[in-house]
């Protein structure tokens, strides 16, 4: 079974995100900071992280920064979780190394067809 | 600079009155110091004349006396008379030699020889013509305490003063070529004291001006150590507090972004989660409420969305990164995402692109937020079997921008409001209002009333997506932090079009500082 990583600020929606990726057979571990998802990156070995941007203190593009600098871990995929409205955000999280982004608010099924679609990409590459 | 001026004036003025003070002052003194001298010179010739006189009676020699006279009237100008008369108040020796052993019998002489010292008397003299001022200076001569005669000299008042005058008129034009020279020293030096002391304030006049404009990373050099340096300091540090505050702001509307959208962005998952049914299925109406709720969150983040904007745009904090763009393109994109709602509003939705539209200079997100308010707007103020045409192309005139339009055949704006549409919060219900007061209507408005059906149905849409009214205030910000301007032109109940620029060329773009756009 898959491990994610999910790193978000939300309490509510890291259990949302947690109940919908259990739900769809994955082994979910939380983070409500960007510091902590660093170390449980480190702790954990997840498959994938979904990251969120806007989080207080390291927020998501220094906590991807660090993981695509780490040679360890810089093939780790990565997918973005941007606010829906800046489209620059969007190709930012791209840019900074994230293998896809999903827009919050979103629905489930597109949640787990995002993480499905990068992991298939990433254990295709491996 | 005008203080500059104020000072230079104030200081030569001052020179300019010490100058002339002293001038006066000196002058003044001069004068009396020159009549007093006059005076005194007269005396000492007397008592001269006294001496010589007493001499020549003691050895009975007047050859001295004579020729004495003779040399204080041919060395002397002012001297009108001179003579010596013995104590039988006989002339023995007079500068007019016709007066020799006369007698003195003028009320003058006679006086002169009562005295019993050294007397100064004034008169004018009776007998010439033109009538003269004489001052008469005698002195008693004594041999022993016998007085043996006396010394006398009539001195020309008229030539005296002459003589005085001539002797002040060179000090004087000596005096003025000196002032002169102080006074070109002295207002120079004025001039470049008012230099030199407006110096700091302009330093500080064109640091309090940066600062004003907004450029908070001014510093003031403070050098000087006295209040003009204080000054500087607190202009400084001044400074440094706006853009601290500066920062709070934009800081505050930051978090308050996150905080706000946050929840809202949780909220709606949860509920897409629930619509889509992942935990249980929802009987029908359950799934109404949900899709009331979530439609209501979707119009919340939208008023939320603009209000974030327009708070950005009040503290300075609107940020455009703009780059080349293909403006065709962008507007295809945002068309294209509008087709889907177009068609079920039964709107023809056209594009008119040239080919050699050249590339902008803007911000490609703000951009698409300016198309998509336009485009939205005029969906939603027209009726079905409507067009909306969007055109873009490089201004003739104005070669240097390219104008985007978007067009519609909707209800039109008021004249009045044209320029009031892009005030915050202001809301195009007026229309509306208008026919409500049917009977009150104006005769313009008649066109209104062809299209009664239309607007019913045009009313309805705005109810509908009721907004802030701060839609169009953000598409003017955008528009103008680019270097554009936004503008609409409409005939009422025909439609409306909504035209604005964009810069071709690469330019400064000035990024808001100042928190009053």
């Amino acid at each position: 079974m898959k491990k994610i990583l999910v790193v978000d600020d939300e309490k509510d929606l890291l259990d949302l995100v947690k109940r919908i990726l259990t739900r769809g057979g994955f082994e979910v571990i939380t983070a409500l900071d960007g510091k902590e998802g660093l170390a449980k990156v480190y702790s954990e070995a997840p498959n994938l992280i979904i990251l969120d941007i806007n989080m207080p203190g390291m927020n998501g593009w220094e906590v991807c920064g660090k993981i695509r600098g780490d040679p360890l871990y810089k093939h780790l995929p990565i997918i973005m979780l941007t606010v829906r409205k800046k489209k620059e955000d969007q190709l930012k999280g791209l840019d900074i190394g994230g293998d896809e982004y999903i827009t919050k608010p979103f629905y489930p099924k597109e949640l787990l067809a995002r993480v499905k679609a990068v992991l298939q990409r990433s254990s295709g590459k491996i | 600079m005008r203080l500059k001026t104020k000072f230079s004036l104030f200081a030569g003025l001052l020179v300019t009155m010490v100058l002339a003070a002293t001038s006066i002052l000196f002058m003044t003194f001069e004068k009396q110091h020159l009549i007093k001298e006059t005076r005194e010179n007269q005396i000492a010739l007397v008592k001269s004349l006294g001496s010589v006189g007493r001499e020549a009676l003691m050895r009975n020699y007047d050859l001295f006396l004579i020729d004495y006279i003779k040399t204080i009237r041919e060395g002397n100008k002012a001297v009108a008379y001179v003579l010596f008369v013995d104590d039988d108040n006989r002339i023995l020796t007079h500068s007019n030699p016709q007066m020799l052993r006369q007698i003195i019998k003028d009320p003058i002489g006679i006086k002169a020889q009562l005295s019993q010292g050294l007397l100064i008397q004034a008169y004018q003299t009776v007998s010439e013509e033109p009538q003269q001022e004489i001052i008469d200076v005698a002195l008693p001569v004594f041999l022993g305490k016998e007085r043996k005669g006396t010394a006398r000299i009539g001195f020309s008042k008229t030539v005296l003063e002459e003589v005085i005058r001539e002797t002040l008129d060179k000090t004087q034009r000596r005096f003025l070529v000196v002032a002169l020279g102080v006074l070109i020293f002295g207002l120079l030096g004025a001039f470049i004291l008012a230099a030199t002391m407006t110096r700091p304030i302009k330093v500080l006049v064109r640091g309090a001006d940066l600062i004003g404009q907004g450029k908070l990373d001014t510093k003031i050099k403070v050098e000087w150590k006295d209040e003009l340096g204080w000054l500087a300091g607190e202009f400084n540090k001044m400074a440094e507090k706006l853009k601290e505050l500066d920062q709070m702001k934009k800081d505050f509307v930051s978090g308050v972004t996150h905080d706000l959208r946050s929840p809202l962005a949780t909220i709606e998952s949860y509920v897409n989660e629930m619509l889509e049914g992942g935990v249980r299925k929802f009987a029908k109406t359950d799934v109404e409420n949900l899709n009331i709720i979530k439609n209501n969150i979707v119009r919340l983040s939208h008023f939320i969305d603009d209000l974030l904007d327009v708070a950005k745009i009040e503290v300075g904090g609107m940020e455009i990164n703009p780059q080349l763009l293909d403006l065709s393109s962008l507007i295809t994109e945002v068309v294209v995402n509008f087709m889907p709602k177009a068609e079920k509003e039964k709107i023809a939705l056209r594009i008119e692109l040239p080919t050699d539209l050249p590339k902008v200079f803007a911000d490609g997100n703000s951009v698409i937020q300016v198309l998509t308010n336009l485009i939205s707007n005029a969906l939603r103020f027209t009726a079905a079997g409507g067009k909306v045409s969007i055109s873009a192309e490089q201004i003739v005139a104005n070669p240097d921008f390219v104008s985007v339009k978007v067009s519609d055949t909707g209800i039109g704006i008021p004249s009045e409001n044209l320029d009031r549409i892009f005030d915050r919060f202001h809301q195009i219900k007026d229309v509306f209002e208008y026919i409500d007061r049917r009977d009150q209507l104006p005769e313009d408005l008649s066109k209104i009333l062809a299209k009664f059906p239309q607007l019913k149905e045009v009313r309805e849409k705005v109810r509908e997506a009721k907004g802030l009214g701060l839609g169009l205030s953000i598409v003017k910000s955008i528009v103008e932090l680019h270097g554009g301007k936004v503008w609409a032109e409409s005939k009422l109940g025909e439609g409306s079009t909504f035209i604005f620029t964009l810069p071709v060329k690469i330019g400064k773009i000035k990024n808001q500082r100042s928190s009053r756009l």
